[in-house]
């Protein structure tokens, strides 16, 4: 088995797991099926290059020389597909791809006769090599331009591609070549040039750039395939191993035990042992080349889920970082929130940055409105395109400051988060442990994930809000209900200060009452039984004139303490009356008539009482009322010479009225207003009448009638000419 | 036969007072308590049949150990006193006593300076005539 054999066989199995893994990766994905495409042409052509290379016959030799052009023939087309679907530009070379369809075809088919490989023969080191046939030229011709257009393709490619992209064609254009160079050195030897397909061993090295890339640049995105498939691969032949140890012990120990115990043994042991050595190898793998065995975008699948169910602000903000830096394998993050009024940005939550860092991408708000005009993460490996693509000079600065600043503190990632268009934050992200860029599927996941996260931080927000408002509410809701608490407090000391103070003014009138009254009564008692001669007889008239001028004093010592007493009541807002209802109104007037009738007749003046025959009873105060109507019709006899006093009772629908109409001396204009106030000024005929009046009865009987709810006026012509008092008492009430 | 008075007055002037006009002007037969207790023995007395009934009692309010209006309530749980008529004679001219005593049972509320014992005397033999 020579050099070309093996390397044909390597070429071969390498496809043969390459082109599946990828396949099987994502089924649906054209891109995919079209490299399994080219991997199996790649297969066919390497496994059929190898049994060519062992034939030991011309028949087998030529047979597997038509087998290898089949798969030989799909190459390039099918390689020039996959580069067209991986970089989205399939319809617009599709020209190329439909004339390379349909003139590879016809070669495939033109493969199996002598137009295409003539025959076999001997040259240089190799028993058997092949002859062109007449269209194996044009094929030839083709094939290399195909190859070369894709060199160029790629070239083209990589001037315009950025970030992880751009890597990965690096590699894919640094492996073409290869593979193109190297696979064409096959071709010398069909024309007879006498240089051996020494490059043939490239491909091994294309296969191997490609895995490369895979590996490092996520291209195919099969890390996770090709680390699991390693982790089973190793964990297996850990099992066969141990297992073939044992046998050969007991070889060694010159079979101590059959080989009906021994397998069995061995079986159950290394089903025993089998699942451990994963776990030991998938921990290994995991901490010295940082895989992870689950697919990230799982796990940050799932972190949009439980984001939506986390409302409290830190929790929030320590969920998407941890998670982050746990999943992806990064060296830092940051999460920082910016206050919608002030523009300010807070840290919220931040791992591995030192928290000045943090902020010095945001000091200025340029990054904050380039995030805002662009709406995509800052990507560190990008930045450099785009500022060879701007023209404005100050941006240009402003971007390399960012870029330097992004560099200075190791942020190789700003993700913006949105509210209503407005950028409410970002997530800052260092670089990966494995040293890899972010790739395309890193950002779109990011910007997916960014898109939750700023939904669910705004309801973190908000719910802190609405935390701080309840709690504000919560404290002016306790800050009134103590509020009340104390104003109740203070009005119910009021009000205990009212009663009390409302029981003194009770005591106090009480006690005056009683003070005042009880030295009159005995001065009044023991005049009237001294005068009576309860004592004696008076023989002395001096001494009995004097005593009945003292008694005449008494007496009105005694008016004028009770009309003290009571405008005392009025004044300290006491209640003055106290109502019973079906006052009969006629005893009252007759007992005042009677009372005053000697008055009358002293002066020689008439006192008449009209009354209809029925008349309403009413609800009044009778002691108090009778001392209201005593004042006013006692009035009417003070300030009436001559002539007289009539009191008239008139009922109306609702109203009792009583009229007290004299012939006396009148009252001016100006009097009448002010005569129930308190301190009214009696006119000087008044004063000449009724030298001891002080014009404090009106004012009680007033108050008196108001307590009443009834109402008191008086009219007069004028000076001299009389005047009538009323007093208007409500029927119902 | 004398009608009998009993005047339940603490103030010595006035029972003097009283006690003259009803005794010597009214020939009224006058007897005078001057505290509370001894106007609850008083009804005791009577419901046990040990003192005679009055035929009309002057009552004042304030005495030194109670008020009057509590011995009023007194009269009027005792079957033998509570027909007895009432005529409270008081220096406190307040509208609300005044109709709690006649709430109580009493059948004037006369203020001691309005009433002096002329005026007082009329108003007794008015109401003893009616009875």
């Amino acid at each position: 088995m020579g050099f070309y054999a093996i390397t044909a066989l390597i070429n071969g199995i390498t496809s043969s797991i390459l082109g599946p893994l990828v396949y099987l990766k994502n089924r649906k994905r054209f891109t995919n099926k079209l490299f399994a495409l080219f991997c199996l042409s790649v297969a066919i052509w390497s496994y059929a290059y190898f049994l060519w290379q062992i034939s030991s016959t011309e028949f087998f030799a030529l047979f597997w020389c038509r087998v290898l052009m089949a798969g030989a023939i799909f190459i390039p087309i099918f390689y020039l597909h996959f580069i067209l679907s991986w970089v989205q530009k399939t319809k617009e070379k599709k020209k190329y791809l439909i004339f390379g369809y349909l003139i590879f075809i016809f070669f495939f088919f033109s493969n199996f006769t002598s137009l295409f490989v003539n025959n076999v023969s001997p040259k240089l080191v190799f028993s058997f090599w092949p002859n062109p046939g007449i269209l194996y030229h044009p094929f030839l011709v083709l094939w290399i331009f195909y190859a070369v257009y894709i060199i160029y393709f790629l070239i083209k490619e990589l001037r315009t591609a950025i970030g992880i992209l751009r890597s990965q064609l690096r590699y894919i254009l640094i492996g073409t070549i290869v593979g193109v160079v190297g696979g064409m050195t096959n071709y010398f030897l069909w024309y007879d040039i006498p240089i051996p397909p020494l490059g043939n061993w490239t491909s091994t090295f294309y296969v191997a750039i490609i895995s490369y890339a895979i590996v490092k640049y996520r291209l195919m995105d099969i890390r996770v395939a090709i680390g699991k498939t390693a982790v089973y691969i190793f964990s297996f032949a850990t099992v066969v191993g141990f297992g073939l140890l044992l046998a050969f012990l007991n070889n060694l120990l010159a079979n101590p035990f059959p080989y009906y115990i021994v397998f069995p043994f061995v079986t159950f042991f290394g089903a025993l042992i089998f699942k451990p050595c994963l776990k030991l190898y998938e921990k290994l793998a995991s901490r010295y080349f940082y895989y992870t065995f689950y697919s990230h975008q799982k796990v940050l699948g799932e972190l949009g889920e439980k984001l939506t169910s986390v409302l409290e602000l830190g929790k929030l903000t320590s969920l998407i970082a941890d998670t982050l830096i746990k999943t992806m394998k990064l060296d830092k993050t940051g999460v920082l929130l910016r206050e919608p009024k002030t523009g300010d940005y807070r840290i919220q939550k931040i791992i591995g940055f030192k928290e000045e860092n943090g902020i010095s991408l945001v000091r200025d708000n340029f990054l904050t409105a380039y995030l805002q005009r662009t709406r995509k993460p800052v990507v560190y490996e990008e930045l450099g395109l785009a500022i060879r693509d701007i023209k404005d000079k100050t941006e240009k600065e402003k971007l390399e400051d960012l870029r330097a600043n992004m560099k200075r503190i190791e942020a190789k990632l700003c993700l913006p988060l949105f509210r209503e268009n407005e950028i409410m934050g970002m997530i800052v992200l260092g670089r990966k442990l494995s040293g890899e860029p972010y790739s395309k599927q890193d950002i779109q996941l990011l910007t997916a994930l960014s898109n939750q996260a700023s939904i669910a931080l705004e309801n973190a927000n908000l719910y802190a809000q609405v935390q701080d408002l309840s709690q504000n509410l919560q404290k002016k809701v306790d800050e009134q209900t103590e509020e009340i608490r104390r104003a109740y407090e203070v009005e119910k000391k009021a009000r205990k200060e009212l009663e009390r103070l409302d029981k003194a003014k009770s005591q106090f009138m009480l006690a005056t009452q009683h003070h005042l009254r009880t030295p009159l009564t005995s001065m009044q008692g023991y005049l009237d039984l001294i005068l009576q001669g309860s004592f004696g007889k008076i023989i002395n008239k001096k001494v009995k004139e004097k005593l009945i001028r003292f008694k005449t004093s008494t007496k009105n010592l005694i008016n004028i303490v009770e009309e003290i007493l009571n405008i005392s009541q009025f004044q300290l807002g006491r209640k003055v009356v106290s109502f019973e209802s079906n006052v009969p109104i006629e005893p009252i007037l007759e007992e005042i008539i009677s009372e005053l009738m000697p008055e009358a007749e002293k002066k020689g003046i008439y006192l008449k009482l009209e009354k209809p025959e029925k008349l309403p009873k009413i609800r009044a105060d009778a002691p108090k009322l009778k001392m209201a109507i005593f004042n006013i019709i006692d009035n009417a006899i003070k300030y009436t010479e001559k002539g007289g006093v009539t009191v008239k009772l008139e009922v109306t629908d609702s109203n009792l009225r009583i009229l007290t109409k004299d012939t006396g001396i009148g009252i001016g204009k100006e009097q009448v207003k002010n005569l129930f106030d308190k301190l009214f000024e009696r006119g000087e005929k008044a004063q000449k009448l009724f030298t001891t009046g002080r014009g404090i009865g009106l004012f009680i009987a007033s108050k008196i009638i108001q307590a009443h709810h009834g109402k008191i006026w008086a009219e007069s012509e004028g000076p001299g000419k009389g005047s009538t008092f009323y007093i208007e008492l409500p029927i119902n009430q | 036969m004398k009608k009998r008075i009993l005047l339940i007055e603490d103030d010595r002037e006035i029972i003097d007072i009283y006690t003259i006009s009803l005794q010597d002007i009214a020939k009224f037969k006058v007897e005078a308590i001057r505290y509370g207790f001894e106007a609850l023995e008083w009804i005791k007395k009577v419901k046990k049949g040990k003192a005679k009934k009055p035929d009309l009692v002057l009552l004042d309010l304030i005495l030194p150990d109670m008020n009057g209006l509590d011995i009023l309530k007194e009269m009027k749980k005792v079957k033998e006193t509570k027909n007895i008529p009432v005529f409270i004679l008081t220096n406190y001219s307040s509208s609300q006593l005044r109709a709690l005593g006649f709430k109580l049972g009493s059948e004037e509320y006369l203020t001691k300076t309005k009433y002096p014992p002329s005026k007082l005397i009329a108003l007794i033999k008015e109401r003893l005539k009616e009875k």
